[in-house]
């Protein structure tokens, strides 16, 4: 599934880079992560798969990494709003 | 056409969802010809049962409570019953005009674009479905073939996004000021309306039965 979310998420973000929509991208922003979270991912995965890209992507495609890290900043500035608006159910029951 | 005369369609949305998730595709099948038999009518058999299940299977597969697997069957059964009802639906093409509806380049999910291409044959247009994961050089040279009056592009997947404004610009660079009305739909669309200009579309729906209203303003 990991592999399937990290094709999934470079197919998005080629196809951001070429029609972008603030609404569209923020929604799907939140449907992967409440997605995934609900098939076990932690939220601290794109803490680190984010930076990571980052740091590739600086190093070896400076105008891919220029492209995409407005957004990329964007999620990470707000990992702490978008964690509990994803919690899977099982985490907002125990929350409760 | 009979009269409709079913009335409650979200029960009996709850009762197809729990007899597909139980893998009683038969009983499921069953409880569509009886309502069918009863009166319901196809738009909203289509709309108020397959669609809001198809809708909520999804919700199910997000939460992690269902499989893949139990998506695809799902999603298998609803497209053989709807294969199996497409005889009553079958227009005359008296409307003479024609639509051509596929899915975006890499677009895998086509039941969306199927219901639109049937909800245009119920009003007697011919209709031309293409389905998934369409070609854009095979899109062009079939509407060179087929005078379409409309075409519709489907997208499903946010990621699919850019490939539909592809399509959009291979129809209008190979026909220009003949190039086909497009209309455009999907979940996407139906989540960020200001989509539909960024992919260069002339219309778009929310649902099939709305796409035929705004296929006839398109082509008046
Ligand atoms: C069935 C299904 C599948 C089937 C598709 C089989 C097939 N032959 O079509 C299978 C199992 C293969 C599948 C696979 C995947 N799927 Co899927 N799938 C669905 C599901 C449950 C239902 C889709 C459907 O049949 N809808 C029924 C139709 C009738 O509704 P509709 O598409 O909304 O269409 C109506 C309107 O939108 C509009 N419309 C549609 N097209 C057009 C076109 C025009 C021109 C107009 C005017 C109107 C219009 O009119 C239609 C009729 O009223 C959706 C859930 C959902 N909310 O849609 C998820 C969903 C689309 N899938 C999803 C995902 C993630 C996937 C996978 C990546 C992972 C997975 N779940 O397996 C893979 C993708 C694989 C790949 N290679 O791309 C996500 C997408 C999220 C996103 N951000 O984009 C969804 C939303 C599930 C979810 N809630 O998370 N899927």
């Amino acid at each position: 599934m990991m592999q399937t979310n990290h094709v999934n998420h470079f197919r998005y973000m080629d196809s951001l880079a070429g029609i972008y929509s603030p609404d569209s991208f923020v929604q799907t922003v939140v449907w992967a992560m409440s997605a995934y979270r609900a098939h076990g991912f932690a939220i601290g995965y794109w803490d680190r798969m984010l930076r990571h890209c980052l740091d590739v992507l600086k190093e070896n495609s400076p105008a891919a990494h220029d492209g995409i890290a407005a957004q990329y900043r964007w999620i990470l500035e707000h990992l702490g709003d978008l964690e509990p608006l994803t919690a899977p159910e099982s985490e907002k029951e125990n929350a409760v | 056409m009979t009269e409709d005369r079913h009335a409650d369609t979200a029960q009996m949305a709850e009762q197809y969802q729990h007899l597909l998730l139980e893998g009683n595709r038969d009983a499921a099948t069953r409880l569509v010809m009886e309502a069918l038999d009863g009166g319901l009518s196809i738009s909203r058999l289509y709309l108020e049962v397959f669609q809001h299940t198809q809708h909520r299977i999804g919700d199910l597969w997000q939460a992690n409570r269902i499989s893949v697997a139990m998506e695809h069957y799902c999603t298998a059964a609803t497209q053989l019953i709807m294969a199996s009802i497409f005889p009553r639906i079958m227009g005359d093409g008296s409307a003479n005009r024609t639509v051509v509806g596929c899915c975006a380049n890499t677009e895998i999910h086509e039941l969306g674009i199927r219901m639109v291409c049937d909800f245009f044959e119920m009003e007697n247009w011919t209709t031309q479905f293409l389905g998934s994961g369409m070609p854009n050089d095979d899109v062009v040279s079939f509407l060179d073939r087929h005078n379409a009056d409309v075409l519709c592009i489907s997208c499903t997947t946010t990621y699919n996004t850019r490939r539909v404004k592809e399509l959009i610009d291979a129809v209008r660079s190979t026909f220009g000021h003949k190039a086909p009305p497009v209309m455009v739909g999907g979940r996407p669309f139906t989540m960020a309306p200001d989509l539909v200009s960024a992919v260069g579309a002339d219309a778009w729906a929310p649902d099939a039965l709305q796409a035929v209203k705004v296929g006839k303003d398109l082509t008046q």
